[in-house]
C-alpha cells in the first residue's frame, strides 16, 4: 500500500510539473518540449496500467508498449469527446483534460484493490547489464555519425539547389500599389537589378542586395490609372545571369497612357 | 512434429526459450543493427551527390539491419526478451531509414495531405475541417489530433512531433505483432520469425513510415487484437481488461478507416469462432461483448463517416474489380506484374528478387498452412492467422490490372500478418526437427532460411517501392518524393500569402505542395470527358482552356517548366489527365509558357523554374488582345 501511495504521488506530482511546465516554459523549448511529450505520450499510459493487475504481471517490454498504447488512445479519445462538447483544442484544454484524466486514473489506481502481481520478474545483473549498455553506447554512436552524415548531405545538396524567386502582388489595402519582393537561394549574397515598368514606361529601378537564404521587399504605390506593371528582375555578376519577370495587370480599364503615381 | 521443442506443451515450450538475458549476442546485434542505419545514411549522402555507389551501399545497408538478425531469431538461443528487443530494434532501424531520406519536412503524396489536415486542426482549433486531397483524413483524426497536440503543447513543429509520433506507431506495431502472435502460437521464436516476415512487406519499410494514418493504425491493431487475446486468456483480470481492448479499439476506428474494419471483423469471427468451438458463452462473454462493442462502433463510425470514406478506398476497389473483371474477360491486357509504379520499370535485377522474393512466398504457404494444421494450436487465432495468409494468392491475381494494383500493395499490411506467422509456424517446425538437433547440422538450414527471408526482404522493397523512391538526389520529374525540391517547397510556402479559398490547378507535385503549406483548394475532374490537366498540354491558349478556366474557377495555374524535359518517371504529370496509353514526348514547353503570353492572365511569381499564373484580370472583364 505504502509503495501504491509513493507511487501515486511521485505520477501525480510529474503530471503536475509537466502541465506547469507546458504552461509555463517557452514555445519550443527542450524542457517544454520533453514535460509535452511526457504528458501525452507517457503518464496517461502508466496511469491507466495501474488500474490493470494483468498489466503489472507482464514483463517489461509489454508493459512499456501497453503504457504507450494508452497513451495515444486517450489523447485520440480526449481530442474528439473534446470536440464534440465544442471545446476548442489549444494548450489550455488540451493539458487540462490529459492532466485531469492522468489524475483521475490515478486517484481510480490509488483506491482500486491492490493488483496481485505475481512477483517481480528475475533482474539481469551488472555484467549483463554492462554489456547491453556497451552496445547500446556504440549503436548510439553510430546513429549520430548517422544523423550528421544525413545533415551533411542535406546541406551539399540544398547548396547545390540554386535559385531565385521574384514576385509582384497588388497591395490588398490601403493605398494603391504593389507589393514586390525577392528570394535568394543562389547560396551567396547576391545583388540583383529590379526594372519596374508601369504601361510600358520605366517607372522606377531598385539595386537590393540579398543574402543568402535572405528576403527583400518593397511596396510601390502606383496610380489607379496605372494598367499593366511589368518588373524585371536581372542579375549579370552570375553565369548565366539570372532574369526574371512578373507582370500585373492592376485595373479592370486597360489604358494606352503612362500614367505613374 | 510432436517431439519438437515447439509443438510441445505450452510449459515445456516455455522451458526451450532461454528466460533472463543473453546480453551479448544482443549487444553485437544492435550495433549491426545500428550499422546498417549509418550505410544507408552514407548511401544516401552519395545519392544526394549523384554517387554510382549510393544504389549497392543502401542494399548492403539494408542487408546488414536484416539478415544477422533474421540469422539469430531463427536459433533457439535467445531468449524471448533478447527476441523482442530483436525485432524492436529492426523496427526502429527500418523506420529510421525513412526519416533520414526526407529529414526536413514531408514529402510523400499522403503526408502532405495529412499535413494539411494538421495545420487546419492548429489554426481551427477544430476536428474535420475539409481536406482537399483526400476528405477521408479529415474523418479519421487519429494521428493528426495526437501530433496537432504534441506540436501544440511542445511547440515544435508538426514534422518534429509527426516523425516522433511514427516512431511509437512504429514501436507498438513490432512489438505488439510480436505479443500477439507470441500469445497465439505460446512461442517466442514463432513470434520473432513472424514479425520478421511481416517486415518483408512491400509497404513496411516506406509506405507504412509514412506520415499517414495507417501508419499509426497498424501499431494501434496490433495493440487492440493483443489485448482482446488478454479478454479471453485472462479469466482473472475482469472487465478492465476488456476496457482496455475497447479503448484502443475508439482509438483505431478513430485513426483509421480500412484497419479498423480488419481489425472489427477478425474480433467477431474470432468471437464467433471460439463460441463455436467453447460451446460456452460463459467463457467467451467478454471477447463476444468486446466483438458486439467493436462491431457496432466501427459499423456507427463508418455511416458517419461514409461519404469521405467512400472516395478514399471506393475507387481502389471498384477499379480493382473491374479491372479484374476486364482481365478475365480478355478485354484489355494485363498489367506488368510486380512494378512498383504503373508505368515504370525497375532495373532487371531488382525485378528478378522482386519475383523471386513472391515464388518464395507462394512455395512455402502450402508448407507453412500444413505445418499450422499439424501444431494443432491451442487457440484458434493462430488457424485465423492462417486464413488471412490464405488470402495472399487472390490478393496476388489483382497485381494484373493497373486498378487493383494499388488494392493489392494496401491489402499486404494484414495479409502478411497471417503469412508471417504461418512461414514462422513453418520454419520454426523445420528448424527444430530432432533431425537436425545436432547444432552444427542445425546451421546450414538456419542459413537457408536467413537468406530466404533475405531475398524476401529486399524483393517486397522492389514491388513496393520504384527505385528512384528508394534514394534521394536531384530532381526528378513526377517522380513522387523526388520531384519535391527546395524551390516547389519555397513557391508552395510563398503561395500562402494567396487568398484562401480559391482554386488553383498543376501538376501533381505542385498540388500536393500547394494544398500543404497553402489555403487554396486543388481542383480535379473533367471536362468534355478530358481531365483538367488538358489545360497544360495544347500550345495555344485554346477556347476549350478559357472554358476550363471558367468551369473550374481557376485562380492560379502553377507551371513547372522542368515537366518539358522528361517523360514523366512515374507515368503521368497530372492526375486523371493523362492519354492513353501514356506520354511519347514530354510535354511542350511552349504549352507550358503559353499563359505568360497569354493576355489578361498575371505572372505573379518566377523562380526560374517555377512559373505562379494569375488569372483574375479573365474574372474581370479583361478583353486584351
Amino acid at each position: 500500500m505504502r509503495a501504491r501511495a509513493l507511487g501515486f504521488l511521485g505520477l501525480s506530482a510529474t503530471t503536475g510539473l509537466c502541465a506547469a511546465g507546458v504552461w509555463l516554459t517557452a514555445s519550443g523549448s527542450p524542457e517544454r518540449a520533453i514535460a509535452a511529450f511526457l504528458l501525452l505520450l507517457l503518464l496517461p499510459g502508466l496511469a491507466v496500467t495501474r488500474l490493470l493487475p494483468q498489466a503489472q504481471d507482464e514483463p517489461g517490454g509489454a508493459r512499456l508498449l501497453l503504457t504507450l498504447a494508452i497513451s495515444l488512445a486517450v489523447v485520440i479519445i480526449d481530442s474528439a469527446v473534446l470536440y464534440v462538447a465544442g471545446i476548442r483544442l489549444d494548450v489550455h484544454s488540451w493539458t487540462l483534460s490529459v492532466g485531469g484524466i492522468t489524475f483521475v486514473a490515478l486517484v481510480a489506481g490509488l483506491l482500486a484493490r491492490a493488483p496481485a502481481s505475481r512477483g517481480l520478474a528475475p533482474r539481469p545483473q551488472l555484467s549483463q547489464v554492462a554489456a547491453i549498455s556497451a552496445g547500446v553506447l556504440v549503436a548510439g554512436a553510430l546513429i549520430v555519425g548517422a544523423v550528421l552524415t544525413t545533415q551533411a548531405g542535406v546541406r551539399a545538396q540544398a547548396q547545390a539547389d540554386r535559385f531565385t524567386a521574384l514576385w509582384a502582388l497588388p497591395m490588398g489595402q490601403g493605398p494603391p500599389g504593389v507589393r514586390i519582393g525577392v528570394f535568394n537561394h543562389q547560396g551567396a549574397a547576391e545583388s540583383y537589378v529590379l526594372s519596374v515598368s508601369v504601361n510600358g514606361s520605366p517607372y522606377a529601378s531598385l539595386n537590393p542586395t540579398v543574402q543568402p537564404g535572405g528576403r527583400w521587399e518593397t511596396s510601390l504605390p502606383v496610380s489607379p490609372r496605372g494598367h499593366q506593371l511589368i518588373v524585371r528582375l536581372s542579375s549579370v555578376s552570375r553565369s548565366p545571369s539570372i532574369q526574371r519577370t512578373v507582370q500585373l495587370r492592376l485595373t479592370p480599364t486597360p489604358s494606352s497612357s503612362n500614367n505613374l503615381s | 512434429m510432436a517431439t519438437t521443442a515447439e509443438t510441445a506443451p505450452a510449459a515445456i515450450r516455455a522451458r526451450s526459450v532461454p528466460r533472463g538475458w543473453t546480453p551479448r549476442p544482443l549487444a553485437g546485434l544492435i550495433v549491426t543493427t545500428a550499422g546498417g542505419v549509418l550505410l544507408v545514411a552514407i548511401a544516401y549522402h552519395g545519392a544526394r551527390l549523384n554517387k554510382g555507389w549510393a544504389d549497392p551501399v543502401f542494399w548492403v545497408g539494408l542487408l546488414l539491419m536484416f539478415l544477422p538478425v533474421c540469422f539469430r531469431l531463427t536459433g533457439r538461443q535467445a531468449s524471448r526478451g533478447e527476441r523482442l528487443c530483436l525485432v524492436i530494434a529492426l523496427g526502429l532501424a527500418l523506420y529510421s531509414i525513412k526519416v533520414l531520406l526526407e529529414p526536413t519536412l514531408f514529402t510523400f503524396h499522403d503526408e502532405l495531405g495529412q499535413y494539411r489536415s494538421a495545420v487546419d486542426i492548429l489554426r481551427t482549433g477544430s476536428l474535420y475541417t475539409r481536406n482537399p486531397v483526400v476528405p477521408a483524413y479529415a474523418f479519421y483524426p487519429g494521428l493528426l489530433s495526437l501530433t496537432a497536440a504534441l506540436s501544440r503543447l511542445s511547440g515544435l513543429g508538426i514534422f518534429v512531433c509527426g516523425v516522433s509520433v511514427l516512431a511509437v506507431a512504429r514501436l507498438l506495431l513490432v512489438g505488439g505483432l510480436f505479443l500477439l502472435i507470441e500469445r497465439l502460437s505460446d512461442s517466442p521464436r514463432i513470434a520473432g520469425l513472424a514479425v520478421l516476415v511481416y517486415a518483408a512487406n512491400p509497404n513496411f519499410v516506406f509506405f507504412d513510415s509514412q506520415f499517414g494514418y495507417e501508419s499509426l493504425a497498424l501499431g494501434l491493431a496490433a495493440m487492440t487484437l493483443w489485448a482482446a487475446t488478454a479478454v479471453l486468456e485472462r479469466r482473472g483480470a475482469g472487465l478492465r481488461a476488456l476496457l482496455v481492448a475497447a479503448l484502443l479499439n475508439v482509438a483505431l476506428i478513430l485513426t483509421h478507416h480500412l484497419t479498423s474494419y480488419a481489425v472489427s471483423l477478425a474480433i467477431v469471427i474470432w468471437a464467433v469462432v471460439e463460441l463455436v468451438r467453447r460451446r460456452s458463452w460463459r467463457e467467451t462473454l467478454r471477447l463476444t461483448l468486446l466483438a458486439g462493442f467493436s462491431a457496432a462502433a466501427t459499423v456507427a463510425y463508418a455511416i458517419w463517416s461514409w461519404p469521405a470514406t467512400v472516395s478514399d478506398i471506393g475507387t481502389s476497389v471498384t477499379g480493382s474489380i473491374n479491372g479484374l473483371i476486364s482481365v478475365l474477360t480478355s478485354h484489355v491486357a494485363t498489367r506488368h506484374p510486380y512494378t512498383a509504379v504503373p508505368g515504370y520499370s525497375n532495373p532487371v535485377l531488382e525485378r528478378i528478387v522482386g519475383l523471386a522474393s513472391v515464388a518464395l512466398l507462394l512455395i512455402a504457404l502450402p508448407w507453412g498452412l500444413v505445418a499450422v494444421w499439424r501444431r494443432r494450436p491451442r487457440s484458434t487465432g493462430l488457424f485465423g492467422l492462417a486464413a488471412c495468409a490464405a488470402l495472399y494468392l487472390p490478393t496476388l491475381a489483382l497485381r494484373l490490372t493497373s486498378g487493383g494494383s494499388e488494392t493489392s500493395n494496401r491489402t499486404s499490411e494484414f495479409v502478411f500478418v497471417g503469412l508471417g506467422a504461418v512461414l514462422a509456424v513453418a520454419f520454426v517446425a523445420r528448424l527444430g526437427s530432432r533431425a537436425i538437433s545436432r547444432r552444427v547440422l542445425r546451421t546450414p538450414p538456419r542459413l537457408l532460411a536467413t537468406l530466404y527471408l533475405g531475398v524476401v526482404f529486399v524483393g517486397g522493397i522492389t514491388v513496393g517501392n520504384a527505385l528512384y523512391e528508394l534514394l534521394p538526389g536531384n530532381f526528378q520529374v513526377a517522380a513522387a518524393n523526388r520531384s519535391v525540391d527546395p524551390e516547389g517547397v519555397f513557391a508552395a510556402r510563398w503561395a500562402a500569402r494567396l487568398p484562401a479559398g480559391q482554386n488553383f490547378l498543376g501538376d501533381e507535385t505542385d498540388e500536393e505542395l500547394f494544398t500543404a503549406f497553402t489555403r487554396l483548394s486543388q481542383q480535379r475532374g473533367e471536362f468534355n470527358n478530358r481531365g483538367i490537366g488538358v489545360l497544360f498540354t495544347d500550345p495555344r491558349l485554346n477556347p476549350l482552356d478559357l472554358q476550363i478556366i471558367s468551369y473550374y474557377k481557376l485562380r492560379y495555374l502553377v507551371v513547372d517548366k522542368r515537366d518539358s524535359t522528361a517523360l514523366p518517371a512515374d507515368g503521368h504529370y497530372f492526375e486523371g489527365s493523362e492519354p492513353v496509353p501514356g506520354y511519347r514526348h514530354p510535354v511542350a514547353r511552349s504549352a507550358l509558357l503559353k499563359f505568360g503570353r497569354a493576355p489578361c492572365i498575371d505572372q505573379v511569381f518566377s523562380s526560374g523554374h517555377l512559373l505562379i499564373y494569375d488569372t483574375e484580370p479573365l474574372g474581370r472583364g479583361c478583353h486584351e488582345g
